[in-house]
């Protein structure tokens, strides 16, 4: 496995620029993707995120200047193209007067690609049903085991006001599960 | 302790009941979806970007109002350089026949083409015979080569009266 530095000095030389950023997906694709998917969802979605995301790198990668990790410029990158695609798709369903939960909610039962044990069914429900940002914050967290300052780096917020929004989002999903379980 | 563990009992100091659940991913992917996503956007990002195409000489001149005028100005310049040219290339109507002398065979024929054309309304048939008579002698009243004799002068003026002169032409 190559070091960050090791494939950023392949894609700064012309010659080794292809080289180098297939190496770079190599290894950040799946982590990404799965930061995608468990935002937007939908495969299909996730798919479209995170093309454009690897496109978007591949043209703004001279601007790095390793002031941060790599990785946590990748998850900037993919986690403002996922928001933006939600955003968008806000927006549509707001004009068909949809409820964009409920409908986050429904392409979960719907995906074919969907296929957990009951308690990460309901876990995926209750993660829908979380505030956008409280959302992301407890995947970074609880997924991805970013740190906090990692999590600030990608999110531009304090760590203060992300351990706030951890908090806020474990309470919610813990609700969830016991209002969930005394209906049943 | 390694942030495994630090985030595993943060959690589990916020929720028992949470901390318990595997993590297991509930979502998949397609067979071979890595390799093809890899694929797909090498080939994007490998793909010229379309530099934006250069105005062409339409958009040039009416892409706005400002150069909407200008090309109005353009177009209106040249048509009026291309009648001036015509106009002063064409030959002279109203006295086709001035500069028949100086010209060849050729010319001289088109001068009377144009005069028969103009004046087809004035043409008599004595003067169409003087024109042929004129032309067929020398300036010393020998005849030329391929002059017409009077005969046939007679015979060509006796068709003449038969016939009217736009069927000639």
């Amino acid at each position: 496995m190559m070091s960050d530095e090791q494939i950023l000095s392949l894609i700064q030389d012309h010659q080794q620029r292809e080289r180098g950023f297939r190496l770079l997906m190599e290894q950040y694709q799946e982590r990404l993707y799965w930061h995608v998917r468990r935002m937007v969802v939908e495969h299909e979605d996730a798919n479209d995120v995170i093309q454009n995301t690897f496109i978007k790198v591949y043209r703004s990668i001279d601007r790095f200047k390793g002031q941060s990790a790599l990785y946590t410029w990748l998850y900037r990158i993919a986690t403002n193209e996922a928001i933006t695609y939600l955003n968008n798709r806000k927006k549509k369903s707001t004009a068909a007067l949809d409820d964009a939960d409920n409908n986050l909610e429904n392409q979960l039962a719907a995906d074919d690609y969907f296929d957990g044990d009951r308690a990460q069914v309901l876990l995926q429900k209750a993660l829908v049903k979380l505030p956008e940002k409280q959302r992301l914050v407890f995947q970074l967290r609880y997924y991805e085991e970013l740190s906090y300052q990692e999590m600030s780096e990608v999110l531009d917020t304090s760590v203060g006001a992300l351990k706030s929004s951890y908090h806020h989002a474990v309470k919610k999903i813990e609700a969830y599960f016991r209002a969930v379980g005394s209906n049943r | 302790m390694n942030r495994k563990e630090e985030i595993r009992k943060e959690l589990e100091e916020l929720s028992p009941l949470l901390s318990k659940l595997d993590k297991d991913n509930p979502f998949e992917v397609p067979y071979g979806y890595f390799d093809k996503m890899q694929r797909e956007v090498l080939q994007q990002v490998k793909e010229p970007q379309v530099s934006p195409a250069r105005p062409g000489i339409w958009a040039w001149l009416f892409g706005n109002q400002r150069s909407g005028r200008l090309g109005l100005g353009v177009i209106s310049l040249l048509v009026v350089a291309t009648a001036g040219f015509f106009y002063w290339s064409a030959p002279n109507v109203a006295n086709p026949l001035a500069g028949s002398e100086a010209g060849g065979e050729a010319s001289w024929e088109q001068a009377a083409a144009a005069y028969l054309t103009a004046n087809i309304d004035e043409l008599d048939d004595d003067l169409l015979a003087d024109l042929v008579v004129d032309r067929g002698t020398a300036e010393d009243g020998t005849p030329q080569e391929g002059a017409l004799d009077e005969q046939l002068m007679e015979e060509i003026l006796n068709e003449l009266d038969d016939l009217e002169i736009e069927d000639l032409l």
